[in-house]
């Protein structure tokens, strides 16, 4: 929707929509946590090997998956000697586990010979002279494992089928046998010769990797899942870091209409953005990558500058005033000024601020020259500075609710955020603060 | 020459082994964090770091422990086994290995995604197929995964065409050696000269869950009903187990009921020519009694030195005043990490039992004591007058030979 539509203007959609852009762009900073970590921990090959082990365990003959992971087209995607494949192409995988069926049609033994001769049979019932028995050999023999097999080499496409006939009766063997059945077609070795049926084996191939590839795209909802606990305690590690207080920035929003308004023009250019990039590549969702882009295009716009400006001039003379306390409410603007949000670790904010012997600072008096607007806000922060259990349990719930937000990752809150901004939108154009102030 | 043969290795790797194995090389405390731990420490940069403090701060220990680790977690089988072949490059390039396989699959009711046992042996005889005159791998049986008839035709099939040239039993995964499931594989192994191995110390891997899933009643049943008087005794060592809750509760000390090597007895007394090879002689702790603290021993529970026990019954012999079973082993692995042995090992090979004792090393399982070559030179050095030679290469020979296969026939 186009910014210059009609849109109305209310301070309780504006600080949820201000809350909800700060959540999306520290999500971003939670999704790389998570990611760094499951790069580390190798998470991603460990989870894909587990899912590959589970689609192809087969309790009566064997798991396939296993067999897949020795294969050389996966072995040889490895970075290191112990860890897993990321990412397994729909090809590869087909191709991999066609192999592996394809195997079973042949069974190696080492049989004894003399010279060029197959003795085991004489060997087994040990009537071999103990001359002969000298010169034996045992030799590596590969033959066709199911019966009735004629021992010739096989086509690729016979040896997967004699694979599967060899396998004893499985759900797996089932599945196998229907890919088979379906893609078997109609073949003349020559025009007068009659019609066969043979196996198109790569028909089977791509048959195979769309099955592997709906598999997976529900394994990516289960990864997801498995995400949550380690989401929630990189949130937290953000929350606790960067002092993000929910409750005390909610507070902030409400309270400082200035902050709001900037805030609420930043979420249309970043939700604005996060829609262009949508439309651009044709996803409904994009990864953690393009939302830091989308969120860094927002932050880098001239409008942007020109915000930031007029809000530095607005807080500069909201500081111009000759009280005892300047510095001290000076020091609480400053770092309002210098995040644009009351986040952080700052020995004037809470809960640094609640302990003087380690350098905390509280604000004792607010200064009488200030607006009401400004003084409701600065009170806000002076009972807040102030270290008591009230205060200590609010900032507590506080970083809990801003560790869950993040928890819920940054795709969750920019489709929040394009769909509050949308609703904000549908209302009567508000004021601008020049329109205001005149 | 007979040539020498290591009749002890393992080969499998850790992606063979159920998701909570690694909890039993743990403390317990550190058990909740297993699954966190183990990522940790298959990081190679993670294991160079704790390597590089541990050294500074002398602690072998933990040197020992990690590369332990290192040779478990590499990926696959062959790596395993060329990484031990390296380590015998001084005594020539014809040795023999016997890479013990071994059925993890039901060591616990909890779910695991690992590579159940046919993957395990697939991939062996994959290996084996790229070294065919060096790597010999045994069967690891367990009577849950196949039973009777079906057992025999699964491990025939394989022992048959030369994939694999014996059979490993690990008791204390939760199952009796006598269990009337294993009948008839012992009666064809008996008829085929098959070498049977099985693991024989109280120490090393065990059922993980609750022991009443194993031992659920105190008179399991048996193949041999006949061998009236041995069953009477291990019947009554299992009501002594089930009573303790020292062994009830704790499946690290109750699944040595599982062990003991009087449950060979009714075995033997049915197979009396069956090859078998109790692993490890009993442990060096229980060659070194003096030496080692046994909790059982001290609580009532089984005062029975299993190294007596096993010599015992190698040296039973019959009214004739021949031995009864000619075809007893034991093997010295795992065992042979401790230097103190070694005066006791030299004084058992001028014995009669010195023609049934076997050379193995219990790879990799003893990177956690020793490397596989400092092993080797502490065996060389330590055993007298050629008794290494007999040991790894005359009796490992006799062993291993069966209808089915000559140890003196090369792979081609």
């Amino acid at each position: 929707m186009n910014p210059t539509q009609a849109a109305f203007e209310n301070p309780y959609l504006d600080t949820i929509i201000s809350l909800v852009l700060v959540y999306a762009l520290l999500s971003i900073l939670v999704s790389i946590i998570v990611e760094g970590w499951n790069r580390q921990l190798k998470a991603r090959g460990v989870f894909l090997q587990r899912m590959v082990f589970k689609l192809l365990d087969d309790p009566v003959n064997k798991n396939y998956g296993y067999r897949i992971y020795q294969h050389p087209i996966i072995s040889k995607m490895r970075k290191d000697g112990n860890g897993y494949p990321h990412y397994i192409p729909a090809e590869g995988f087909a191709n991999a586990l066609i192999d592996s069926l394809a195997e079973q049609a042949y069974t190696t033994s080492y049989r004894a010979f003399l010279g060029d001769s197959d003795v085991n049979d004489r060997y087994s019932t040990n009537s071999l002279s103990a001359a002969e028995r000298a010169q034996l050999v045992f030799k590596k023999v590969v033959a066709p494992t199911t019966t009735g097999s004629s021992g010739k080499e096989l086509a690729p496409g016979d040896r997967l089928v004699a694979g599967v006939r060899a396998m004893a009766d499985s759900e797996l063997k089932s599945l196998l046998a229907n890919f088979i059945e379906r893609n078997m077609k109609s073949f003349k070795a020559d025009a007068n010769s009659p019609e066969a049926l043979r196996l198109d084996i790569d028909k089977l191939k791509g048959e195979i990797g769309h099955w592997f590839d709906d598999y997976m795209d529900r394994c990516s909802g289960q990864f997801k899942e498995q995400q949550r606990r380690k989401l929630w305690i990189a949130g937290f590690l953000v929350a606790i870091t960067l002092n993000v207080d929910s409750l005390h920035l909610t507070k902030v929003f409400l309270l400082d209409s200035d902050l709001r308004e900037s805030m609420v023009a930043e979420a249309e250019r970043v939700a604005d953005g996060y829609e262009a990039e949508k439309q651009r590549l044709g996803r409904d969702t994009l990864s953690t990558e393009e939302l830091m882009s989308v969120a860094q295009n927002a932050m880098d716009s001239a409008q942007r500058k020109a915000v930031l400006e007029q809000r530095e001039k607005q807080l500069e003379q909201l500081t111009q005033v000759d009280s005892v306390f300047d510095a001290q409410a000076e020091q609480v603007l400053a770092h309002v000024r210098s995040w644009q949000l009351p986040l952080g670790w700052n020995r004037t904010e809470a809960p640094w601020s609640w302990f003087p012997a380690l350098g905390g600072e509280r604000l004792k008096e607010i200064p009488k020259e200030f607006k009401p607007s400004q003084r409701a806000l600065l009170d806000h922060f002076r009972k807040r500075n102030k270290g008591s259990f009230g205060n200590f349990i609010k900032w507590m719930a506080g970083i809990l609710i801003s560790s869950w937000s993040l928890s819920l990752g940054a795709p969750f809150w920019f489709e929040a955020l394009s769909k509050l901004i949308n609703i904000r939108r549908s209302g009567p154009k508000p004021k601008t603060l020049q329109e205001r102030n005149a | 020459m007979p040539r020498i043969t290591n009749i002890h290795s393992h080969i499998f790797t850790g992606r063979c082994a159920p998701d909570y194995f690694f909890r039993m090389a743990l403390p317990s405390w550190a058990d909740r964090w297993a699954d966190e731990i183990k990522a940790f420490l298959e990081k190679r940069w993670m294991r160079r770091l704790i390597k590089f403090f541990a050294s500074r701060r002398g602690n072998s220990q933990l040197l020992r422990y990690l590369q332990f680790i290192e040779v478990g977690t590499q990926s696959t089988q062959e790596e395993v086994f060329t990484s031990m072949q390296r380590a015998y490059a001084a005594l020539g390039a014809d040795t023999r290995f016997v890479a013990l396989t071994l059925n993890m699959d039901h060591m616990d009711t909890q779910p695991s995604g690992h590579a159940r046992i046919d993957d395990q042996l697939a991939e062996a005889e994959r290996v084996r197929s790229h070294f065919p005159d060096a790597l010999f791998p045994f069967l690891g049986v367990d009577p849950r995964h196949k039973q009777g008839a079906d057992l025999l035709g699964w491990a025939r099939e394989k022992i048959d065409r030369r994939a694999f040239f014996g059979i490993k039993l690990y008791p204390s995964i939760g199952f009796f050696p006598f269990d009337p499931a294993l009948d008839q594989l012992y009666d064809w192994a008996e008829q085929e000269q098959v070498p049977v191995m099985t693991h024989c110390t109280r120490s090393g891997t065990y059922y993980t869950g609750s022991m009443s899933n194993v031992l659920p009643n105190m008179r399991p049943p048996t193949l041999n009903p006949a061998a009236a008087k041995q069953m009477d005794s291990i019947y009554k060592r299992i009501g002594r187990f089930r009573e303790s809750d020292f062994t009830w509760k704790d499946s690290k000390y109750g699944c040595n009921i599982f062990l003991h090597p009087e449950n060979y007895e009714p075995v033997l007394h049915k197979y009396p020519d069956l090859k078998l090879c109790f692993a490890h002689f009993g442990g060096d702790d229980e060659m070194l009694p003096a030496k080692f603290k046994q909790p059982l021993r001290e609580k009532g529970i089984d005062a029975t030195n299993w190294h007596d026990e096993i010599k015992r019954i190698m040296g039973l012999l019959d009214d004739s005043g021949r031995p009864m079973y000619e075809n007893v082993y034991a093997d010295i692995s795992y065992t042979l990490s401790n230097k103190d042995v070694y005066p006791l090992l030299n004084t058992l090979m001028r014995t009669p039992l010195a023609g049934r004792i076997l050379f193995g090393t219990d790879f990799f399982m003893t990177v956690r004591e020793k490397s596989e070559a400092e092993l080797l030179q502490q065996c060389t050095t330590n055993l007298e007058n050629g008794h290494f030679q007999r040991m790894a290469a005359a009796n490992t020979t006799d062993y291993l030979r069966s209808r089915i296969y000559d140890p003196e026939v090369p792979f081609a």
